[in-house]
């Protein structure tokens, strides 16, 4: 009984190990961007307009770091979220939410945000916070990591939901993102904290988004797994309709 | 000086090219090594800055195919990476093969750092 107890601690140690290396990882990132940017407004004197268009820059950089520290914050409360209070969310609500945060960002990297929710879905059984962050962290990864993939002017990022088998509801972002399947994800679980890319199809500063989404999924409801939505491939995670508002 | 820069991130990749810019370079931004590889056989480059954690392709292995044509084997190449120096201690001796210059640690080396070393490689190949 003992040896069970000890051996699931020190998994749950590991994977928070593992997890704060990405996040490490990933919190450089807006960081080197503040800097750099900072660096760039000594070297030169810029016009007020472009002064200000770099301070917008470091504004969303230091939001970035800050929803990815607080979705860490959650998963480390994750064998808690149980306890949680669950409540009825739309789902279209928190998927307006999340476009509505990021559409500055997604602009900064060239990216259109679309909301799709297919059919009059019932509301979800779900945390919201715990919802929104989880779908803001895999959006703001999914949208670097596409930008990162190729160079264009015009992405484009869904956030989806549609009903899906066992009365639940997917909800997910769809992208054009290539390299992320099942298998990958699997890959992504056991090597992260091992690995320097533990999803090797997305770039440095863009992999734990999507491991912080895919814990506080796992804790919540079930693992993030591969989707499409409207033609598009994507992550998404099956959260279950509110059986209670479906009564009434 | 013609520079490459192999960036993933575009904000990072923004700020370096406005530095290189204002110290009179023409920076070249590229994010995918083959589109970077097209790019250098179009107009060939001076130097190259990179990262080595791309998406999907290890920068070392784009610099293994850079290296194989004949044309650009003396491109001097600076690494600016997210990889601390002890991670790679193993490779640095391979390092020279492929003519890497230099290797900065992103979050300890600030932009100018990065620009001091691109100039001081500038008047060779000018």
């Amino acid at each position: 009984m003992r040896k069970q107890f000890v051996s699931r601690e020190a998994a749950n140690v590991a994977r928070q190990k593992a997890l704060l290396i990405a996040l490490s990882d990933d919190l450089t990132l807006p960081l080197l961007q503040i800097r750099s940017t900072l660096e760039l407004l000594d070297t030169q004197i810029f016009s007020e307009s472009l002064v200000k268009e770099q301070l917008r820059s470091m504004s969303m950089s230091a939001d970035t770091g800050l929803h990815l520290a607080e979705a860490y914050r959650l998963v480390l409360q994750s064998d808690k979220l149980m306890d949680l209070p669950l409540e009825p969310v739309a789902i279209g609500a928190i998927l307006d939410d999340v476009a509505h945060q990021l559409s500055p960002y997604a602009k900064e990297y060239s990216t259109d945000i679309h909301i799709d929710v297919t059919g009059r879905l019932n509301p979800v059984l779900a945390h919201q916070p715990s919802l929104t962050a989880a779908l803001q962290c895999l959006s703001a990864s999914l949208i670097r990591a596409q930008a990162a993939q190729t160079q264009s002017n015009d992405y484009h990022i869904l956030l989806g939901a549609h009903r899906s088998a066992n009365n639940l509801v997917a909800a997910g972002v769809f992208s054009n993102v290539q390299g992320l399947s099942d298998r990958t994800l699997r890959a992504a679980r056991t090597l992260a904290g091992n690995a320097r890319q533990p999803l090797p199809a997305l770039p440095a500063g863009a992999a734990s988004g999507v491991l912080i989404a895919d814990m506080l999924c796992s804790a919540l409801w079930q693992p993030l797994r591969a989707a499409a939505h409207k033609n598009m491939p994507g992550l998404a995670v099956g959260v279950p309709a509110s059986k209670q508002l479906q009564i009434i | 000086m013609k520079v490459l820069v192999l960036e993933t991130d575009k904000v990072l990749a923004k700020n370096i090219c406005n530095h290189l810019e204002i110290y009179g370079h023409k920076p070249d931004w590229q994010v995918d090594p083959q589109e970077a590889i097209i790019s250098v056989d179009v107009e060939p480059v001076d130097l190259i800055i990179m990262d080595i954690t791309l998406a999907g392709r290890s920068g070392i292995e784009f610099l293994y195919e850079f290296r194989s044509y004949p044309d650009w084997s003396n491109i001097p190449v600076i690494i600016f990476s997210n990889i601390p120096h002890r991670e790679i201690e193993d490779c640095i001796a391979g390092f020279s093969q492929i003519n890497i210059r230099n290797y900065f640690y992103k979050p300890t080396t600030p932009i100018k750092e990065l620009i001091e070393a691109a100039n001081a490689l500038a008047p060779a190949k000018i």
